[in-house]
């Protein structure tokens, strides 16, 4: 990593530092450069900046900048003191009782829900109350006693979480003892976190002395900002108008502590990126309302609550830039392109479609160049390795592309049952959401997303029927609810059940029921059956094929099963970076493979005896 | 500032008072149109609690002498001076041990009973029963009511001294009191007293006075009404400001900007000495025995400096014999009577070097046991005004090369430090009490000194000397006044001389007041009593003299 | 049920640390507060009066695990000793007169922080990549402000500068406190400079709490199929994203409770407003250590009381709580 690419590009988070930085500088500095004694008391009380006080005089003829300067020392000290103590606390309690579970945790944890209900600053006002002594290093051991337990309580879940990971149970398979592996390869993961946290002790620290100063409680022989806010309150600084006096202190602590929290700001949107704001998410064009992730570092994400994603090295991984297509052929080979034998009505054309994500290295063509025609009635599996772009075609098809891919060149034309077209592409929002689910519904990779974790299976069948045919009775809607269930083989008693009461398979099972709920004329999978296992993939996937003879809906499915596609397709279309480099009816493909690439798959594939 | 207020009011509320006091005519002017209330501030709270139990703990204020009232009235204005009030007279016995005091015949309590010699015999047997509640240190032997209107009290020491303390027991009813377990913890909510106010209306934020016409000297009041609304520092200020307040003690800072400005033709204020802070050294230590070393130090602090910084000069520095003005001016002995604080540096430095302490290289002087005189300040942190003025002392001191730090520490930790004797410098208040005795016994006496670390209660300097405790005691071994001011004579000239303490600011008797309704009040032209509302002999008074301005 | 049974052992539990370690600080400290309540009479003290005065405080010798028993039979009786600084008033009647304020004025405030900021959260992640997030470094640095020195400025410019709001107090000072318009008036007069300082010191933490998970949700798959679905924008945004996002910062709203009570205890004594919180710091100004035992303990305990309600709601939102683990 170069020195460049260290230096943070939000712009929030320079000017934290800025801040920051210029802060430090008075507390080091600005004692020396004072003119006068900050405890020195003259004769020109309470007057107005001039250039014998640059920041005016107190009640007592005491220079403010000169106090100023002094506090600035004062109170980052003992921020940063307290800040320190605070987290040391915070990282040894959390660390130590996230991984060593058992009784040990409970003891830990029970101390720290103590700490974490007990309320800070009352318990911080009683305590100083008692304290012999009101000293620096003093008040800052209290400060840190009364906010150590809420980092440590954000420390223990993240042990616990971190401990099962592979390289934990690597390094206890190799007999490293306990102690080494928290320090030393938990915590190191964690850094962000215990930066974050220790930040956040910082300004907590600051706040907190300003607070016991102000009320009188610290030590008012040492200046801080907050004792010159108590002496200024005390003076009626407010009532005389002497704003030279109390505004300064009150604003720098305000300002540093933005500082801190932008810096923080910036470790968050680090260690999650889709909390980025600013220029590169910027540039992406608004193709979805919900702009939320961003696909390119989902799987960066500290917390890691998605670990599995179809595209974590989609894009990050196709990072060559356009020219370098892989070094594994010198020269690519030509897409065999046969298209489509199904007799039904075109439904879905694709034309020349182009999707791109711009990213810090360059734009990432995820999909070039990619036509196909989807037929009603017909089922169009889509395959390819990770990484192919077949999630990006499904999603841009859908209309569901996350920020910050878009759309760079191409057309997706819906065709209705007159065979209307519509440009899928640049359809209006409220027109988009009537052709939603109505006409194309979307099964989820993994319906243990998909489904709404905090409301019943009946309310989410209940708020797509309510918006899509507004004239139906509560009663006939759960009736159709009932009906679908029952379809993909769900007991109708199941309906006031939460998604996670149901097994995984009965959750995807759901989620095809709610997409038919509506009778659409297509259906898109994403990867419908990978988080199933063997038995239930079997049943999953003779239900929809049952299902579709029924209903006569097109399906679009990706897949990385090669075996699958083949056995329930019609046509099968192979993608591999970006590009389509098969396409054509299933059986001739599987018998007669044009592209190296297919052939190479299904090679492969006999090889391992998956083919049938 | 807050603990400035409650530490004189308790000082002023429960010091007593020697001698009787003439009283300028009170005016009894017409009948106020308005019902408006005489709106006082004299409580630092936030909220109020009612107790309005004279005896026990904290009492809002007014309950001791316009509710339940005094036997004769005093003021530190006119020591020595007493006004006939629930009493009619007072009388010694040879030695001081026996007070007999005739009552008025016509004083009764608000639930009709009358007010006789029995009340105030079982006042001050109270005080002998409960020590709590005897917080003027009363040494009662026994109180008896020789007939329906003549009471006589037997102390066990003579007790001429304390004949201010006597006037100023407010007298409870004995047949609601004596039912109590203990009247120190009891909480009066709704007091029964025979003052000339009663208590009208209750509430945390507010609670009012109103006058009880069938009073023998209802006449005597104009205000019909008194309000006490509740006020701490932080707010007094600003209600000062918006002209809220009639009546008020408390420090203000800028009262020019703040208070006067708004209405310089009726806001003002006034405040006269009522004590004195002391730069207290703990002479206990052998290097403070040395009095040269003491008068090096006197001559160094410029006191001048501290009342105009620390203090925005709303009064002047204290005076060397340590009687505070212009409250004991006619007190100041002849000889002393032009003699000021004078800041001498050189001076100063001539003394220390004569003495034997050399200055050293690092600008700090040794003693000549080799001792350098660099010395901790402890105060509590909590007195703002006495970290300023330790500031500016430390930064006097360094100019003839002694080294004072200031150490603010917990109120607490200060009290601890100061009473047993744990300090080599502090700062230490001396209240004036009702006379110039009071005042000195609380600076000089042994009566005080305890063994080894036990704490003391007052005579933070820790001064043992047997002249002083000879003076102290003469002056209580009689009733005759010149006797009395030779011996506070001989006390002025121990405390120039011998400089067992150092006086380095006069403690006020802070005072506001705004006459845009009611007008008066005490004043340096007129200086008839202490203006501040804490005094409850003082405020009877005031409130006597207090009419409605007409315009 | 169970986990919410759990959690009342565990609050239970807090309730009893909390109550012992109110015992044991001022025990454990240095001090003697008899000597600061004599302190005022400055000298004038007989050495047999002060004992008396010790007795009277319950300041014994006996062994500490008999004075904890005390202690605790005092307290199943509501005893909390008496006031040093109001003597002799007792601590639960000074609680009890503080209190209600404190409910209001903090409760009030509190729940209109956490529902305005919330909401704002969930608008400035909606609208993401436009206007919002230049309010963000705006959001941040009033989250810093130091409590108090808003309060100061709030009160100088509008209190004392325009005189639109009271300045102090919790209802005017000329009238007492009966159930009649003009006094309730003037209590909501009063309480509103107070409560606009602790809405706008708090809830710009909660606006960037929220919108922070609410981005992260946004871009979970049962938001996208939400979107899928054809949902109105509105309902994806309050039924999807913001019902799953808030759940954090209900658990948040309880452990932040504590530092709304700290926060609005430096409000109320700026603005002298008679709640808890001042009363506190009254108490430790005048070194009162049983007013300020009771007072801490009242405090926690109303905060534990406060996480549990904030608990129970969560699992009312929650339903994957509702099960055992």
């Amino acid at each position: 990593m170069s020195i460049s690419s260290m230096i943070p590009r939000s712009g929030k988070v320079r000017a934290g530092l800025v801040i920051v930085a210029v802060f430090v500088v008075f507390a080091v500095f600005g004692p020396m450069v004072a003119q006068h004694d900050p405890n020195a008391t003259s004769f020109d009380m309470l007057e107005p900046p001039s250039s014998d006080h640059w920041l005016g005089t107190t009640q007592t003829g005491q220079d403010v900048f000169a106090q100023f300067m002094t506090g600035a020392r004062t109170s980052l000290l003992v921020g940063l003191l307290a800040g320190i103590v605070s987290q040391v606390v915070s990282v040894v309690i959390g660390l130590i009782g996230g991984y060593l579970r058992g009784a040990a945790d409970d003891l830990l944890y029970i101390l720290t829900a103590v700490f974490l209900v007990i309320p800070g600053m009352p318990l911080l006002i009683v305590l100083t109350g008692y304290l012999p002594s009101r000293g620096l290093f003093a008040i800052a051991i209290v400060i840190a006693i009364t906010s150590w337990a809420g980092s440590a309580r954000v420390i223990r879940a993240q042990t616990l979480s971190l401990r099962n990971r592979e390289f934990v149970e690597a390094a206890r398979a190799t007999g490293e003892n306990r102690m080494r592996i928290m320090f030393f390869e938990v915590l190191p993961n964690m850094l962000p976190l215990v930066a974050s946290g220790f930040l956040f002790s910082v300004i907590g620290g600051i706040l907190s002395e300003a607070g016991l100063a102000f009320l009188g409680l610290g030590s008012l022989t040492t200046t801080s900002w907050g004792s010159m806010l108590y002496f200024a309150q005390n003076s009626q600084a407010l009532l005389a108008g002497a704003w030279w006096w109390y505004v300064p202190p009150g604003l720098a602590i305000a300002v540093i502590g933005a500082g801190l929290a932008l810096i923080n700001f910036g470790i968050d949107e680090f260690s999650n990126p889709r909390l980025r704001t600013g220029s590169r998410v910027r540039r992406a064009a608004p193709t979805s309302r919900a702009a939320g992730g961003d696909a390119t570092a989902a799987s960066a994400q500290a917390a890691g609550t998605r670990t599995a994603d179809a595209e974590p090295g989609g894009a990050a991984g196709a990072v060559e830039p356009d020219d370098a297509d892989a070094g594994e052929e010198t020269a690519p080979a030509a897409p065999a392109l046969r298209g489509s034998e199904m007799e039904g009505s075109p439904i879905i054309e694709v034309d020349g479609l182009q999707v791109d994500y711009p990213t810090a290295f360059g734009d990432v063509h995820a999909v070039r160049d990619v036509s196909l025609t989807l037929r009603r009635g017909e089922i169009l599996g889509l395959a390819g390795e990770s990484g192919s772009g077949k999630s990006t075609l499904t999603n841009a098809i859908t209309r569901l592309l996350r920020d910050p891919a878009r759309v760079v060149g191409g057309e997706i034309t819906y065709r209705d049952s007159e065979g209307r077209g519509t440009d899928l592409l640049h359809l209006e929002d409220r027109e988009l959401r009537a052709l939603r689910w109505n006409e194309i519904a979307v099964v989820f990779q993994s319906a243990m997303n998909a489904l709404n974790p905090v409301t019943s299976i009946h309310a989410q069948f209940d708020d797509v029927i309510r918006v899509h045919r507004p004239g139906l009775s509560p009663a006939r809607r759960t009736e159709l609810a009932t009906e679908h269930l029952e379809r993909v083989g769900i007991d109708a008693n199941r309906l006031e059940a939460f998604p996670h009461e149901l097994s995984g398979g009965m959750k995807q099972r759901v989620a095809i029921a709610i997409a038919l709920v509506l009778e659409p004329d297509v259906i898109f999978m994403d990867e419908p059956t990978t988080a199933l296992d063997l038995l239930v993939q079997r049943e999953v996937l003779d239900q929809i094929v049952r299902l579709r003879e029924q209903y006569g809906f097109a399906i679009v499915f990706t897949t990385h099963d090669l075996a699958l596609l083949l056995e329930i397709s019609d046509t099968v279309a192979v993608m591999r970076h970006g590009r389509l480099v098969e396409y054509g009816p299933a059986r001739e493909t599987y018998v007669d493979p044009q592209h190296p690439y297919t052939r190479a798959l299904l090679s492969s594939l006999a090889d391992l005896g998956s083919l049938a | 500032m807050r603990d400035q207020l409650t530490r004189r009011a308790l000082m002023l509320g429960g010091v007593g008072a020697a001698g009787m006091a003439t009283l300028a005519g009170c005016g009894s002017g017409a009948e106020s149109e308005e019902d408006l209330p005489v709106r006082i501030h004299a409580n630092d709270a936030t909220t109020f609690q009612p107790n309005f139990n004279p005896y026990g703990g904290v009492p809002l204020q007014g309950a001791s002498g316009l509710i339940y009232e005094n036997l004769f009235l005093v003021t530190a204005m006119q020591p020595g001076k007493s006004e006939p009030w629930l009493g009619t007279s007072l009388e010694w016995n040879e030695d001081g041990t026996v007070v007999t005091i005739e009552l008025r015949e016509d004083s009764r309590f608000t639930d009709g009973e009358a007010l006789d010699a029995e009340d105030v015999a079982f006042t001050f047997r109270m005080m002998r029963d409960f020590p709590a509640t005897n917080i003027v240190a009363l040494d009662v032997k026994d109180a008896t009511a020789l007939s329906t209107h003549r009471a006589e009290i037997t102390f066990g020491s003579t007790s001429f001294a304390q004949e201010a303390d006597i006037c100023t027991r407010p007298i409870v009813p004995e047949h609601l009191f004596s039912a109590f377990e203990d009247p120190g913890t009891e909480q009066i909510a709704e007091p029964v007293g025979s003052g000339p106010y009663v208590l009208e209306r209750f509430s945390d934020q507010l609670y009012t006075f109103v006058r009880n016409d069938e009073h023998w000297a209802a006449d005597e009041f104009e205000p019909r009404r008194l309000a006490w609304p509740s006020f701490t520092t932080q707010t007094m200020n600003t209600a000062l400001q918006a002209g809220e307040l009639d009546w008020s003690g408390g420090f203000v800072a800028n009262i020019e900007e703040i208070f006067i400005r708004s209405d310089p033709e009726h806001r003002g204020y006034w405040y006269p000495g009522n004590g004195t802070v002391n730069l207290t050294l703990n002479l206990e230590r052998e290097l403070f025995a040395d009095l040269e070393l003491r008068r090096g130090i006197s001559l160094a602090v410029d006191r001048r400096e501290i009342a105009e910084i620390a203090y925005q000069e709303y009064f002047g520095p204290p005076h060397p014999t340590g009687l505070p003005r212009p409250t004991y001016e006619e007190f100041i002995a002849e000889e002393f009577r032009d003699l000021e604080f004078e800041v001498d540096l050189e001076e100063a430095a001539r003394v220390l070097d004569e003495a034997g302490y050399t200055l050293g290289s690092d600008g700090i002087r040794v003693a000549p046991d080799g001792t350098p005189l660099a010395f901790d300040l402890p105060i509590p942190s909590s007195y703002n005004d006495w970290v300023t003025t330790s500031q500016i002392l430390g930064s006097q001191l360094s100019k003839v090369g002694i080294s004072l730090t200031p150490r603010g520490i917990s109120f607490e930790q200060w009290l601890e430090a100061r009473d047993t004797g744990n300090f080599d410098i502090t700062i230490s208040t001396a209240g004036a009490g009702q006379n110039p005795w009071y005042l000195y016994r609380s600076m000089l006496s042994s009566e005080y000194r305890t063994e080894g670390d036990e704490p003391v209660v007052a005579n933070f300097q820790r001064w043992y000397d047997e002249e002083t405790d000879e003076l102290l005691a003469a002056f209580t071994a009689t009733d005759d006044e010149d006797a009395q001011r030779e011996a506070i004579e001989g006390l002025q000239r121990i405390v120039v001389e011998k400089l067992p303490t150092l006086p380095i600011i006069t403690a006020p008797n802070w005072f506001n007041y705004n006459t845009e309704h009611w007008t008066g009040f005490p004043s340096e032209e007129d200086p008839y009593a202490l203006g501040a509302p804490v005094g409850n002999a003082d405020r009877i008074l005031v409130l006597r003299r207090l009419t409605r301005t007409t315009s | 049920m169970r986990y919410l049974l759990k959690k009342l052992g565990l609050y239970a539990f807090i309730a009893w640390a909390a109550l012992t370690l109110n015992f044991l600080i001022p025990r454990l400290m240095p001090g003697d507060p008899v000597r600061v309540l004599i302190a005022g009479s400055e000298g004038q003290i007989d050495p047999e009066a002060r004992d008396a005065i010790a007795a009277q405080f319950g300041l014994t010798d006996d062994p500490l695990i008999v004075q904890y028993f005390h202690y605790l039979a005092d307290l199943a009786r509501f005893d909390l000793g008496v006031s040093l600084s109001n003597y002799p008033v007792p601590v639960i009647d000074i609680i009890s007169g503080a209190m209600p304020w404190t409910l209001v004025l903090v409760g009030v405030s509190t729940v209109i922080s956490f529902l305005l900021g919330t909401g704002l959260g969930v608008l400035l992640a909606w609208r993401r990549g436009t206007w919002s997030d230049h309010v963000l470094p705006a959001l941040t640095f009033l989250n810093a402000i130091p409590y108090f020195w808003m309060a100061l400025i709030l009160v100088l410019v509008l209190a004392v500068g325009l005189g639109w709001f009271p300045y102090a107090g919790a209802y005017d000072r000329t009238m007492f406190p009966e159930l009649s318009a003009p006094f309730l008036g003037s209590v909501a007069y009063h309480a509103a400079l107070p409560a606009l300082t602790i809405v706008i010191g708090s809830f710009a933490g909660w606006v960037l709490q929220m919108r922070n998970m609410t981005v992260t949700i946004l871009g979970e798959d049962y938001v996208s199929m939400a979107e899928a679905k054809g949902l109105p924008g509105r309902m994806v945004l309050f039924g999807y994203a913001a019902r799953n996002a808030i759940l954090p910062s209900i658990t948040g709203f309880a452990l932040a409770l504590g530092a709304v009570v700290g926060g609005s205890m430096l409000t109320e004594v700026i603005f002298n407003y008679p709640g808890l919180g001042y009363t506190l710091f009254q108490a430790v100004s005048a070194q009162d250590f049983p007013l300020m035992q009771g007072l801490f303990l009242i405090i926690s305990l109303a905060v534990i009381v406060a996480n549990l309600i904030a608990d129970a709601a969560y699992v009312f939102l929650d339903p994957r709580t509702r099960q055992g683990a």
